[in-house]
């Protein structure tokens, strides 16, 4: 294959910055945590409103999985992308680890609706265990690929 | 080797991960939520002689020379005395029964089936078994654990899961006990004699005294709603209360309310069953309160399993 054939590399922030790094090009790292921490605040809010417009018509019952559900996407997303767009240089998510770290908390999210909704109807359920497992996994699998790639990278190495 | 990087290539087109988890997420819910509320699956179907518990020296039919009216029935076994009163703005149903042997208490299950999500309403199960009166049971069907003993059957054996809400147990002689699952294994308790248990809670009233607090921080015991409770006021003497709520005529109990009003009944031991849209009271053909589904609307719901007296 010619070597002009081959298609222009998009722009992508996070390399520059890795990789060099002009500073103007390192601020869309900070925009790009800036959105995710803002889309992470929205999740947050409609887990609230969701909680609150079930319990109207719930005839008094109520669900701490579904109250606290909100503290998912708090914890999980809004705080620690909030971090990251605060820092001055952020380090760089990579892609699948974003996708899986996301994945994690929409099941666990899911897994907390889930248990809500069948505990204020007064039933029981066995299945919110496989929530919980499938969502550790996802999280573990994120946390264990960012790693590597942040060790591939140099960051958290003695003296870098 | 080819096919995982087409498959890789396909991921990191913009959303396509979002769409293809968010599909595959949407669906485990709504599969998780179908198989909980809707699917049917039965276990075990009743037999004859399960339907009976064992009971042999007892009629098991009705007399012909049974004396009915629209709020009583009398024979030379069964008594039952129906009163409306009204309590906190609600109208509450009970029964006085007095019967000649424990034997014409009885459970039922819905189409004679123990599953999840078995359900049948309590009119449709209490005329199949020629209930004089019946109400409804503990929706055993709603859990996938606990433990669950119809007429001196075994059904479920797990005990409920993180859970120390008490159990009503009715002996083979017609007395009444509170027992906490994490306590006693369901074999143990059909060898000391129990031949049914009831799993809803909490207890109303122990030994002659309210057993719930008017403070209790439980949304369930704060909330005014349709209510159904069983008690005992004596040897053979029982009390089956159900309670309309959810409508501008009757606001509903409070479990507090509700263990009042069967200790002014004179019960010495009471339980709370499943109640909101399932409390239903069916008597002599007819279900005589207004039990309401999905809000406030007037209908009876399905449900797993009955509380009756008959023959």
């Amino acid at each position: 294959m010619p070597a002009n054939s081959r298609k222009p590399e998009r722009f992508n922030p996070y390399q520059a910055y890795r990789h060099g790094v002009t500073r103007h090009k390192a601020l869309a790292a900070h925009n790009r945590y800036f959105r995710i921490m803002l889309a992470y605040a929205g999740v947050t809010a409609l887990c609230l409103v969701f909680c609150a417009i079930y319990e109207i018509f719930s005839f008094g019952e109520h669900s701490l999985f579904m109250r606290m559900m909100f503290m998912i996407p708090l914890l999980g997303g809004l705080a620690p992308f909030g971090l990251l767009a605060a820092s001055e240089n952020p380090p760089s998510i990579s892609r699948g680890a974003f996708n899986l770290w996301n994945s994690g908390l929409a099941v666990r999210i899911s897994g907390c609706l889930v248990r809500g909704i069948i505990e204020i109807s007064g039933r029981t359920s066995d299945y919110d265990y496989y929530y919980w497992i499938i969502s550790g996994i996802f999280l573990a699998i994120a946390f264990i690929h960012q790693v590597v790639a942040w060790r591939r990278e140099g960051i958290g190495r003695r003296g870098k | 080797m080819n096919r995982i990087n087409r498959i890789t290539e396909f991921f990191k087109k913009p959303f396509a991960y979002a769409i293809v988890f968010g599909t595959l997420l949407t669906s485990a819910n709504a599969y998780v939520l179908l198989k909980t509320f809707t699917i049917p699956t039965v276990q075990a179907y009743v037999t004859q002689a399960q339907g009976d518990a064992g009971y042999e020296e007892v009629a098991s039919a009705a007399p012909q020379e049974a004396e009915t009216t629209a709020t009583s029935y009398s024979d030379e076994n069964i008594q039952i005395s129906i009163s409306t009163v009204r309590y906190n703005d609600t109208d509450v149903y009970i029964a006085d029964v007095k019967v000649s042997s424990a034997a014409y208490l009885k459970t039922a299950l819905a189409n004679d089936s123990f599953g999840r999500n078995v359900t049948q309403k309590t009119s449709a199960i209490a005329s199949a078994h020629n209930a004089i009166l019946a109400i409804n049971g503990d929706y055993y069907g709603a859990n996938s654990q606990g433990y669950v003993i119809k007429n001196g059957v075994i059904y479920r054996d797990t005990s409920r899961r993180g859970s120390d809400q008490d159990d009503l147990v009715i002996y083979r002689d017609g007395t009444f006990g509170i027992i906490n699952e994490s306590e006693v294994t369901a074999q143990v308790l059909l060898d000391s004699g129990v031949v049914n248990l009831l799993a809803f809670g909490p207890a109303l009233v122990t030994n002659g005294k309210v057993a719930v607090s008017q403070n209790e921080e439980v949304g369930r015991a704060m909330a005014d709603n349709p209510r159904t409770a069983i008690g005992v006021i004596d040897n053979l003497h029982y009390v089956l209360v159900v309670s309309d709520g959810r409508t501008s005529e009757s606001q509903g109990l409070s479990l507090y309310e509700l263990a009042q009003v069967m200790r002014q009944q004179g019960c010495k031991t009471a339980y709370n069953l499943d109640g909101g849209g399932s409390s239903t009271m069916y008597f002599n053909g007819q279900v005589i309160n207004n039990p309401t589904t999905n809000g406030n609307r007037i209908s009876e719901r399905s449900v797993s399993d009955i509380v009756y007296i008959g023959y």
